[in-house]
């Protein structure tokens, strides 16, 4: 396992800026260690050795086989509580903004809250 | 897998790159600026530049946070890691962009004890395992980023950790698309918004460019069909005469924020009164430095810093680049004087600049073919 998600298995070099700048690494969370505050996360893909540490501060209530949005070492986003969220607000106030054709089929899209 | 494989659903794709074409005006010329790094990135990675029609135009964005680093700021960091007992911290990209007497890399190869970490929580297990050496966190980035350090030194706080401060160069978005806006030399029709630092600050902080500007405004995820989503929602915008924020990356980006990271920001900095961008020169409170709460972790006020501001290369041409006015191939050293390999400008040296994305993704070579 290593520290705070750092990558393993990949070339940090070879493809995207992992260490700063807008990246957002999906991961599922495997354990919750909530003594230290950590997910204990997997990199979908990766190798299940790979697990790696991610501190959940700023997305608790963080549960087992949720999806994370990690950014260095800290998890930004809860995708599962984002999209629980969307749903109850699309049953209270009606559906979201309509959205055509083929992108209609990606997912919602949102503007202004009124 | 989960939220990635169905945003790369090549049909789909298809589907959206004939809404973009459905929506254009016969004869426009269409010009929208992705903000952020990631974007540029994916853009050219995918190739979704090559599934839009020519008058569909992109230009790259100040959003790589590397990029956007004078060099005068590398010097200051260099000054601290070369102090005797520091371990020197920061991100791996932050490492071969160029000072004015060479990087961080030249400097650790002199003998400077500087360290790769991933995430400052590293820095500060290394503060933590060497609790007679002052370690200190070169903190680069935008609102994505800063929360992590504000929680590392809210850690360091709790833990009573004294050898670990953070020299602080985070920036934030809005003050740099404002001075954009306001250059006379940049037409634009809409801003793809940046999908990771609204993650942190919401949608809200971007409604000032439909109000003042008048411009259309869609906050994007980072997969291919985000991107081409988001193009088409500007387009529809500008073809139905309407002109607001839009979230296309609802699955991660809440219209608000995240409330926890803002609060925990709000704690630990505070705006400086100016801060320099490499390309842009000095722009109003778009820095951040430590709070008063938290000045005793702050590197520049425990260890002398040069603070000498230093001129960009003169046959660099970042700064157009930063601002959309030129496309990378076409500053003088792209590819030649300048590569990744030894990059005379910060655009060449992260994977999300403008130049490196260019450059690795075979841009070059093609713009090369066509001339």
């Amino acid at each position: 396992m290593t520290p705070h998600g750092r990558p393993q298995g990949r070339d940090p070099a070879a493809d995207h800026c992992v260490t700063c700048g807008d990246e957002g690494v999906l991961m599922r969370v495997m354990r919750v260690d909530r003594v230290r505050c950590l997910a204990i996360c997997v990199e979908p893909g990766a190798e299940p050795w790979a697990r790696e540490e991610v501190a959940i501060d700023l997305v608790e209530p963080v549960a087992r086989g949720q999806t994370l949005l990690v950014h260095a070492g800290v998890a930004l986003a809860n995708l599962d509580q984002t999209h629980a969220a969307l749903k109850s607000l699309s049953a209270r106030e009606g559906p979201l903004p309509r959205v055509r054709s083929a992108a209609e089929a990606i997912g919602p899209t949102a503007r202004r809250p009124t | 897998m989960k939220y990635v494989d169905e945003f790369r659903d090549a049909a789909l794709g298809r589907a959206l790159a004939g809404e973009i074409l459905g929506q254009l005006e016969p004869g426009r010329h269409y010009k929208m600026m992705e903000v952020c790094g990631g974007h540029t990135h994916s853009i050219y990675k995918y190739g979704i530049d090559d599934l839009l029609p020519a008058n569909v135009e992109l230009v790259h964005g100040p959003g790589c946070p590397v990029c956007v680093i004078p060099m005068g700021r590398v010097d200051d960091g260099i000054g601290v890691a070369l102090q005797e007992g520091v371990i020197f911290t920061c991100f791996g990209d932050m490492l071969r962009v160029p000072g004015s007497n060479g990087s961080l890399l030249d400097a650790k190869a002199q003998g400077a004890d500087i360290r790769m970490v991933y995430s400052p929580l590293d820095a500060l297990r290394i503060a933590r395992q060497n609790p007679n050496r002052e370690v200190v966190f070169f903190a680069i980035g935008f609102e994505t980023t800063a929360p992590s350090t504000a929680l590392t030194l809210k850690r360091a706080r709790a833990e009573g950790i004294e050898n670990f401060s953070c020299m602080c160069s985070h920036v934030t978005i809005v003050p740099p698309l404002r001075a954009l806006l306001e250059s006379p030399d940049l037409r634009l029709d809409g801003f793809i918004g940046p999908g990771h630092v609204s993650t942190v600050v919401g949608a809200r902080p971007f409604e000032f460019i439909p109000a003042d500007y008048a411009k259309p405004v869609v906050i994007a995820g980072f997969e291919p069909l985000d991107i081409l989503q988001a193009i088409a929602m500007i387009l529809r915008q500008l073809a139905e005469g309407r002109c607001e924020v839009e979230n296309q990356y609802t699955r991660v980006v809440p219209y608000e924020g995240n409330e926890r990271a803002l609060e925990v920001m709000a704690e630990v900095f505070e705006l400086r009164p100016h801060f320099e961008w490499r390309g842009l020169g000095f722009i109003s409170h778009s820095g951040l430095r430590l709070s008063e709460a938290y000045a005793d972790l702050d590197a520049e006020r425990r260890f002398s810093v040069p603070g000498v501001r230093v001129a960009d290369p003169k046959a660099c041409q970042c700064g157009e680049v930063l601002k959309g006015v030129i496309k990378p191939w076409e500053c003088k050293v792209f590819g030649t004087a300048c590569t990744p390999e030894r990059p005379i400008g910060t655009c060449m040296v992260s994977s999300e600049g403008a130049c490196a994305a260019y450059y690795n993704y075979g841009r070059f070579a093609r713009e090369r073919e066509v001339v």
